[in-house]
């Protein structure tokens, strides 16, 4: 099991990006596995591709019965592979950004899993470098709202929701002498934002306890990775910490306490 | 309920957002280079967009602009008005290329420097749909229109570089051009812009002024507006297509007019106006031309007295006419083709009516109909567009 979801996430990390520049980067669609009050959960993936490299921290927390808090950092970076005169490849960085966000959401049983909402929102920013330092230095703030779906056994976790954003870029700091194509894409950010559009999410992951092995997917269906230079996926594998579950292997925590 | 406020609060911030106007600020020169430019040229603050889009009409049988780099093209702007780069200081390429006439000039022969003369008149850049336009794939091959009247120059470059060393023009070596464009300081920054570094170097010079030319272009007159709502009917021949069919936006004059261009004149100065039919022709403009034109450069006899045919794009402004200038004005060149054409012996096939030259005898109505179409051939945008004027000081 374990080695088929590491052939699959190799795999898609090979078919990951081959751009460079990118206005905007979804970070994973997070599905915090609460059931009851005091879980608490930490995550780290990584991301990227032949020419980018990503990191996407999360961590979330049941402080009430089916209420969850939930924080998220999410860095990226990409390269330019530059042949040099030494015959060999230079790398060199043509793109990063980041978002940070944090979200309240509330979760509730289901038939067959959990079901949850999540409403969040925070800033980001991305600095596209199109070479000979000509830089598009972009902030960007964005809210959601995401209804997910998770199942959890004690060995198999499984999560999946849509995520309908609302991305805003509302500061630019632009060099002109970017090429006529990439600027056009850059006034169209600038005139038509803020953008909402709908992103599809999910994970898969093998649990040990207090350890989950995951592979994690974002999607982002529209045209807008076409249109605005929007990434249009983002694909990871990770690890998660349950916190609940340090130290506690033995006594199963309180489902009563409010 | 208590417990959903923080999503409600989040939720109404999300309302709020759509209200957030989006504040790009976009720079291109520093702080200090502007400061050196604003001394000497009206630029604007952000560069110009050369970008040239042809009109479907053109772009649909396979013509092309060749691609225009921005940064060098503001650089070969200034180059191409600076009168600096001449002998005495008082000629720049845009004394013989006045932008408010097609980029030709209204004197048959050109001031030159120390009141020298051209030996021909000015070629108006502004007479074709573009003069980097080329057909399918050939670049710089049969299909790409030449510069200069006896199409010695294969490109922007060639003829820049032969207008700068001519001794009745600009009268310039490529040093002495490289050497005054270094000690000018507003050149640095665009040459920063244009090449990521200040030097100068005699193909850095061209290149700009070059990406200038090539930006320049007539393709936005009535007949382009007109030809992209029609269908019309390919030659077979470089992308050239005729439009039988009269223009909906046309007078019954222009339409007379078109008439009778499609069948006397667009055999050689092409139907689409995209780029002329025949790169060279004798016209038959004397028997015993003194001027041999193409064949002085090609050395080939049967071109003796051949020049350059031009697309007739704002043809109507780019007056006196011929490689000599010796026709002041239009109804003089249809005279001429009319009754006047001499049965020089190469003179060109489609100037021929068996032995001898041909007589298209225009009616006096039918010279007038051909002068209103060649009217609807004026690009009105590429005489005023601030990109292609003097950006200097005055």
């Amino acid at each position: 099991m374990i080695r088929n979801v590491l052939g699959l996430s190799a795999t898609l990390l090979l078919m990951a990006n081959s751009c460079v520049q990118y206005h905007y980067s979804p970070n994973f669609l997070q599905t915090p596995y609460h059931e009851q009050k005091g879980e608490a959960v930490v995550s780290a993936s990584v991301t990227g591709g032949p020419t980018s490299l990503g990191g996407d921290f999360s961590a979330s927390w049941s402080p009430v019965k089916n209420g969850t808090v939930m924080l998220n950092y999410y860095h990226t970076r990409s390269q330019f592979q530059d042949p040099n005169i030494f015959g060999g490849t230079s790398y060199i960085e043509r793109s990063r950004g980041y978002l940070m966000e944090a979200a309240a959401g509330g979760y509730f049983p289901l038939f067959f899993g959990t079901g949850a909402v999540y409403a969040g929102g925070g800033i980001g920013r991305t600095r596209n470098d199109y070479g000979i330092e000509r830089i598009a230095d972009i902030r960007l703030n964005r809210f959601f709202v995401q209804p997910t779906f998770t199942f959890r056994n004690n060995w198999f976790r499984l999560g999946m929701g849509l995520r309908m954003v609302m991305v805003n870029f509302p500061k630019g700091n632009i060099d002109y002498r970017i090429e006529p194509d990439d600027i056009a894409v850059i006034q169209k950010l600038e005139q038509e934002s803020p953008f909402v559009f709908p992103e599809l999410g999910g994970n898969i992951g093998v649990h040990f306890k207090p350890v989950t092995v995951m592979a994690q997917l974002v999607l982002l269906p529209t045209q807008h990775s076409v249109d605005y230079g929007f990434d249009a996926s983002n694909f990871g594998i990770g690890l998660s910490l349950d916190l609940h579950e340090l130290g506690r292997n033995k006594k199963k925590p309180s489902t009563t306490e409010d | 309920m208590k417990k959903l406020a923080p999503v409600f609060a989040l939720l109404s911030v999300i309302l709020l957002v759509p209200a957030c106007k989006s504040d790009f600020t976009y720079y291109y020169y520093t702080e200090e280079q502007t400061k050196v430019l604003n001394e000497y040229l009206d630029l604007p603050e952000l560069p110009h967009d050369y970008t040239v889009t042809f009109p479907s009409h053109l772009s649909n049988v396979g013509l092309f602009p060749r691609a225009v780099e921005r940064d060098k093209a503001v650089l070969g702007r200034v180059l191409f008005y600076d009168k600096k780069l001449s002998k005495d200081g008082t000629v720049s390429c845009a004394t013989c290329h006045k932008q408010d006439l097609a980029f030709s000039d209204d004197k048959a022969f050109s001031d030159g420097v120390y009141d020298r003369s051209t030996t021909r008149n000015s070629f108006a850049l502004g007479s074709v749909a573009n003069f980097s336009a080329y057909y399918g794939t050939d670049l710089n091959g049969s299909s790409a229109i030449r510069f200069f009247w006896d199409n010695r120059a294969e490109t922007a470059q060639d003829q820049s570089r032969g207008s700068m060393t001519n001794a009745n023009e600009m009268d310039m070596t490529m040093h002495d051009i490289t050497e005054t464009v270094a000690s000018q300081p507003y050149y640095a920054p665009l040459f920063d812009k244009a090449f990521g570094s200040t030097e100068v170097t005699e193909s850095k010079v061209l290149e700009a002024v070059a990406n200038f030319v090539n930006a320049m272009g007539s393709y936005q007159s009535k007949f382009d507006e007109q030809a992209n709502n029609s269908t019309g009917t390919f030659t077979g021949n470089f992308g050239n297509v005729v439009y039988g069919n009269a223009f909906s936006g046309f007078t019954a004059e222009e339409n007379r007019g078109k008439e009778l261009y499609n069948a006397n004149c667009s055999s050689c100065h092409s139907g689409n106006m995209g780029r002329p039919v025949l790169q060279l022709a004798n016209n038959g403009l004397e028997l015993n031309p003194t001027d041999r034109g193409v064949g002085a450069i090609t050395g080939n006899s049967n071109e003796n007295g051949s020049f350059k045919v031009p697309t007739l794009r704002n043809v109507t402004l780019t007056g006196p006419y011929m490689h000599d200038g010796r026709f002041k004005t239009l109804e003089e060149v249809i005279d001429f083709y009319s009754t006047g054409i001499q049965n020089h012996p190469n003179l060109h096939s489609s100037l021929r009516q068996g032995s001898n030259a041909k007589v298209f005898n225009f009616t006096h109505d039918q010279k007038q109909d051909l002068i209103a179409f060649l009217h609807t051939l004026t690009d009105d945008r590429l005489l005023e567009d601030k990109k292609f004027s003097d950006p200097f000081k005055q």
